[in-house]
């Protein structure tokens, strides 16, 4: 039985951070074994097959619930990486903090502050494109690439709300960077034939060829062994073969559906283990502009709006973020062709208990997961759209809009399950990401997220890891 | 990783197509293929005013019957073909039932859509005249860097 030093499960954004910090200060004979469950698909083999794994992730895990819903996520070497559009943006300071200003969800145990530079670490990092020109949420150093290009209504929107209308933060490339050329507007972000977007492999593939890593790919996690209260191995299957592998620390990374249900099968239980899952709930607009050009921008979706996010309404409903889109469509009308515009209206919800991930007892080869409805609050929020939109709207020559009339079954975020905080009793893990009980465990990604806002996750997940990571290494934060 | 020059690519088409644009022929100018002859009548439907070259024209109407997405389209396109005048015989096309209708006005659009996005119709200048050329197959699956619309200055 081979023992290692740390084991991580997992390639995906919250495992790469992690391991990427732990090897800058971690000794030359460390050793470290990764266990991926899929394989690694180049860009040509996904672009080939339109699809981003050989695995299917539709039938990795049992759908109840709302039948409308769906999860969209990646099994495969660089997991989520794979099939992001790429956008970034940090999550605005009252994020953090819901509970305190408005009076719902739950407040997170860190604040903004304390993840500040960590933010700016993970955006170097990924190199992220992002306004020269003023942000919604505090910076302590400029984005590492300029902004990506507006399109013509873009600009008359930031005209008319200048602190609330910016690029969209993205992991788009604005400038070509030593491993990657700048994004040419395609708009076929979750397959980007000329990896122009940040991935783990176009990124950081170089560090699982670290001679201290082991990486064993097609190999599933099974089972994190532990004994009094620590972690003390992973029990894996590989060419259809179980095997254990022994551990001193143990990195669960997978998503935030499968590590709840790897470590509910670990009986690692705790009353909030799986539960609170959530994600955002959107919706889409289509604008019919008069006598506006649309489509000049350099990326897929170029505006990002915060008029409707942060305020008094988030007492009574979730905020509000707007992504403008620069994919184009076109009319049917000659000479107006271009006059049209896709909005997203994307509103975060509440985490609600009984949306959860858990085991089945007929079948525990995967993730039961259960989303009964979108909460109250959410709802609230995409119906004030009727209310909200006209005002943004206002600062262009519209000729009509509409709102689609049905719901995006997926922002492809999957949140909650593994919820930290400062109390083991109502948390499952710690403000570093280290599970209350066993505590040479550490479990990454968007489960840990209290309350989810509007904004795009990864940013976060990626953040949370390279603090979780420092934190081991002493460098925490003094709170810690 | 496939690494491609947008402005490389467009100007390369630009250029194939000006070497084949000789002898311009006006879109109504019948074709033998029946799938071809419904994707002209959609562009002469929704672009009445435009004139292309036939050599140009071909290699769309080949790239576009090659690259089309959805059985369904393609189905759809070979039932225009077998039925001579689906494209522009508004009687013949109030026969069919409502969901193929439908699905005939999706194909149409699809049909626009790419021929915009394949097209220097949105790069040509007024004095330019009517003629339009094409570039790169529109869609980013076979040519990804070729959205004639994107400008990447500041």
């Amino acid at each position: 039985m081979e023992t290692f030093d740390v084991i991580v499960i997992g390639t995906g954004f919250g495992s790469s951070f992690y391991l990427r910090k732990y090897l800058q200060h971690a000794g030359p004979g460390v050793r470290v074994l990764v266990l991926e469950r899929g394989a690694v698909h180049t860009t040509e083999w996904q672009v080939a097959r339109k699809r981003n794994s050989e695995i299917d992730y539709n039938t990795a895990y049992i759908k109840q619930g709302l039948a409308d819903k769906a999860w969209r996520f990646n099994i495969g070497f660089g997991g989520g990486s794979n099939c992001w559009v790429a956008c970034t943006p940090r999550l605005m300071p009252n994020d953090f903090r819901l509970k305190s200003v408005y009076g719902v969800g739950r407040d997170w145990p860190v604040d903004y502050d304390e993840m500040e530079p960590f933010y700016q670490e993970a955006e170097e990092i990924m190199e992220i494109s992002g306004s020269a020109d003023g942000t919604p949420f505090p910076r302590s150093k400029p984005y590492p690439q300029p902004p990506h290009r507006f399109t013509d209504p873009d600009r008359l929107i930031k005209a008319a709300f200048p602190d609330a209308w910016f690029p969209q933060p993205t992991a788009r490339a604005r400038k070509a960077t030593a491993t990657r050329p700048s994004c040419c507007a395609n708009s076929i972000c979750h397959l980007c034939p000329i990896s122009a977007k940040f991935t783990i492999a176009n990124d950081l593939g170089d560090m699982y060829r670290d001679p201290r890593i082991t990486l064993l790919l097609q190999a599933e996690a099974l089972v994190i062994e532990t004994s009094g209260g620590t972690a003390t191995g992973v029990v894996y299957r590989k060419d259809g073969v179980e095997t254990t592998a022994r551990g001193d620390l143990v990195v669960l990374g997978a998503n935030a559906m499968f590590n709840p249900f790897i470590m509910a099968k670990s009986g690692l239980e705790h009353p909030m283990l799986g539960r609170y899952l959530h994600e955002q709930v959107s919706t889409n607009v289509t604008v019919y502009l008069d006598g506006v050009d649309n489509f000049q921008g350099s990326t897929a979706i170029t505006g990002h709006g915060y008029m409707f996010y942060d305020g008094p309404h988030r007492s009574r409903h979730g905020a509000c973020l707007i992504e403008g889109f620069n994919r184009p469509i076109f009319r049917n009308e000659p000479g107006r062709w271009r006059q049209i515009m896709q909005l997203k209206c994307i509103v975060e919800d509440l985490p609600q208990e009984h949306n959860q991930v858990s085991v089945s007892p007929a079948d525990s080869s995967k993730p039961v997961v259960r989303f009964e409805a979108h909460s109250d609050y959410a709802m609230r929020g995409i119906a004030a759209l009727d209310e909200l939109l006209p005002k943004l709207l206002a600062a262009l020559p519209v000729e009509r809009f509409k709102i689609d009339s049905y719901l995006n079954p997926t922002e492809a975020h999957i949140q909650g399950t593994t919820v930290m905080g400062d109390d083991p009793a109502d948390s499952v893990i710690d403000r570093n990401m280290v599970h209350h009980r066993v505590r040479n465990l550490l479990v990454m990604g968007s489960g840990a997220f209290p309350t989810g806002a509007p904004a795009n996750p990864t940013l976060t997940i990626s953040a949370l890891a390279l603090r979780a990571a420092a934190h081991q290494h002493g460098q925490g934060s003094q709170r810690a | 990783m496939i690494r491609l020059s947008r402005r490389a690519l467009l100007i390369s088409g630009a250029a194939g197509a000006a070497v084949a644009g000789t002898g311009l022929a006006g879109i109504g100018v019948a074709r033998a293929s029946t799938a071809e002859s419904m994707i002209r009548a959609v562009i002469r439907d929704r672009f009445p005013d435009i004139r292309m070259s036939d050599e140009d024209f071909s290699r769309f109407t080949a790239d576009y019957l090659t690259y089309m997405k959805g059985e369904g389209r393609r189905w759809l396109v070979r039932l225009a073909g077998w039925m001579p005048g689906l494209g522009t015989n508004d009687t013949l096309r109030a026969s069919l039932p409502a969901a193929v209708q439908r699905r005939l006005v999706a194909v149409e659009d699809d049909i626009m859509h790419v021929f915009l996005m394949s097209t220097d119709f949105f790069l040509r200048r007024p004095e330019d005249g009517p003629t339009v050329s094409y570039l790169a197959y529109g869609d980013p699956l076979v040519s990804p860097c070729s959205n004639p619309l994107a400008s990447f200055d500041a």
